[in-house]
């Protein structure tokens, strides 16, 4: 059996399909049930839906052997926890983003950096050696410039028109993004022919050699 | 604590004399071998003489301190201090170092040492090996600067072939580089297959004398059962050179026992040997498993009336658990028992005990 943790949300609807036409199917998942675990036995598949940002947590403790994880997350987090497979999903990018113009390495201050991704901000600037002052925010990033909260914000930009409705503009891009399968480590070494077929079925064709 | 009795069996049982020494140590050996450590962070206090003191974040340091640079192998069972999510853990560990010339015996006889250590874990038990050496030699040999060889461990250490792919098309390394690497995410196989692997990989003479060591310790250890060969293994690379190794059971998501070669520590010190070792985290184990009770019996829980509790009672008890039971006494006002005892009325105690008399 193995226990599979979905990022609740489009992305994670996205990879039940996936997963389901190669051989692990669960309908009832897909239902208007509040249940959040879904099994099939036959199958040797366990479903559950979190929070996209508990994904990592789930799998490097081992209350999932297998999940779905944006990057972000992953750089963001850290968890412990092996990529075997891009899945080419939820393809974006993590940005600086900015009023156009702005230089975001001239260095007669600090920069003030609002984000979401603190972790990924501050190894961001520290790898250029630039000095930063870091807001965390939890969501509507975008305004924080517009309001003199901060300089820049260090945010995922998928088609970049939420940035332009707020008269920013991409000023360095700073990691690609997309959805990852992700492992639990001992997980791996114990079920390893079952999640390798997992993996393989999940990557058939989804990645450029 | 039953596990700690059977892995310090286990290490006697290898000839192995056991360590004892303070909780602290002066600061200073932890700021002179600071790059030894797994955290920077140390917990610190005065002396009375006004001296910096330091509760040990390492068995392994003091070890080796003491050791007179000869020949020795010594077992621990101790605590060590460090941080997690912002504060600090007393971190329980049994573990062994062997210090003196280490050949593939002694290797193989510490894979072998590790492998019974996780047995008195779980039966169900994995042990993965890596092999530092071989990749600071491939990492050199690849011409991968510092930088690189930053972003390629740590996609190696997530199994990220994909990854190690991006890093070429991104000009990192090179596509040869990647095309090797890519493949050393991926391998993951049973000891003597894995070794088949990696001398295929090995593609110049020092790649191939690695191999070479390693196959020397495979056909020592007869290939057994349950060794893995795994270079997702490269974190702390720069504290081993060149056997490392990791295990897990079954039950429990992380792992539970992870050591290795580490010449660079008695070097630093001026002392010509060599060392290997493990440590196994009990804390872990003890998170995760509950303690296996002896004699696998049951426990009794004796639940006695105020007007039970007289000297009959007591002498009842006391011969069950001279009959090898484990019973608690709880009084009435208390139940129930704790969780995973059999209650049992007074009555019924002073029955069974007549039974276990007789």
């Amino acid at each position: 059996m193995i226990n599979v943790a979905l990022p609740k949300g489009r992305l994670g609807e996205k990879v039940y399909q996936l997963l389901a036409s190669a051989g692990y199917p669960c309908p009832e998942l897909l239902g208007d049930s509040r249940q959040l675990v879904f099994e099939n036995a036959q199958a040797g598949v366990r479903y559950f839906w979190v929070k996209p940002t508990d994904v990592g947590v789930y799998v490097e403790r081992g209350a999932a052997d297998v999940g779905v994880c944006g990057r972000d997350i992953l750089l963001e987090y850290e968890p412990k926890v092996y990529e075997l497979r891009d899945l080419r999903l939820g393809i974006c990018r993590m940005c600086v983003a900015g009023p156009a113009g702005f230089d975001d390495l001239q260095r007669e201050r600090i920069l003030r950096v609002a984000t979401k991704f603190p972790h990924i901000a501050r190894a961001y600037y520290e790898q250029i050696g630039r000095d930063i002052d870091i807001i965390k925010l939890h969501g509507s990033i975008e305004i924080a410039p517009l309001l003199g909260l901060s300089d820049v914000i260090v945010d995922i930009v998928e088609t970049g028109k939420t940035l332009q409705e707020n008269h920013l503009t991409v000023l360095r891009e700073i990691h690609p993004i997309s959805a990852r399968f992700i492992c639990n480590q001992v997980s791996y070494q114990f079920k390893y022919a079952e999640i390798s077929r997992m993996r393989d079925a999940l990557g058939a064709g989804k990645e450029q050699a | 604590m039953e596990l700690e009795q059977k892995l310090t069996g286990v290490f006697s049982a290898y000839g192995y004399r056991r360590f004892r020494q303070a909780k602290f140590e002066p600061y200073d050996l932890y700021a002179a071998y600071r790059s030894f450590l797994q955290s920077r962070q140390i917990m610190t206090f005065t002396d009375l003489d006004g001296s910096l003191m330091a509760l040990r974040p390492d068995i392994t340091l003091s070890i080796m301190k003491n050791n007179p640079g000869e020949r020795e192998k010594v077992y621990y069972t101790e605590t060590v201090y460090r941080p997690h999510d912002g504060h600090w853990r007393e971190i329980p560990q049994a573990g062994v170092e062997c210090i003196g010339q280490i050949d593939a015996f002694q290797e193989a006889e510490i894979l072998s040492m590790a492998a019974d250590a996780l047995g008195c874990v779980s039966p169900q038990w994995r042990l993965r090996v890596s092999d530092a050496g071989f990749l600071q030699q491939l990492f050199a040999d690849l011409q991968l600067n510092e930088a690189a060889c930053r972003a390629v461990t740590n996609r190696l250490c997530a199994k990220d072939a994909g990854g190690i792919r991006e890093l070429a098309r991104g000009g990192a390394i090179s596509g040869e580089a990647a095309a090797i690497l890519s493949r050393l995410a991926e391998l993951y196989a049973p000891l003597p297959e894995g070794i088949r692997q990696m001398e295929q990989l090995a593609v110049t003479e020092a790649q191939r004398a690695c191999a070479e060591h390693l196959a020397e310790v495979n056909r020592l250890l007869r290939g057994g059962g349950g060794i893995y060969l795994d270079f997702s293994l490269s974190g702390g690379m720069d504290y081993y050179n060149g056997l490392l190794f990791q295990g897990a059971v079954a039950e429990i998501p992380t792992a539970v026992l992870s050591g290795g070669r580490y010449d660079r520590l008695p070097q630093q010190m001026g002392k010509a040997v060599g060392a290997i070792g493990f440590a196994v985290y009990l804390g872990r184990v003890e998170e995760y498993l509950s303690e296996r009770q002896p004699g696998g019996e049951e426990g009794l829980a004796a639940v006695y009336r105020p007007e039970e509790a007289g000297p009959a009672f007591l002498a009842a008890v006391r011969r069950l658990r001279q009959a090898g039971r484990r019973v608690i006494t709880v009084p009435m006002a208390e139940r129930p028992a704790p969780g995973g005892w059999r209650e049992l009325s007074a009555a019924e105690v002073m029955a069974l005990a007549e039974e276990a008399a007789e």
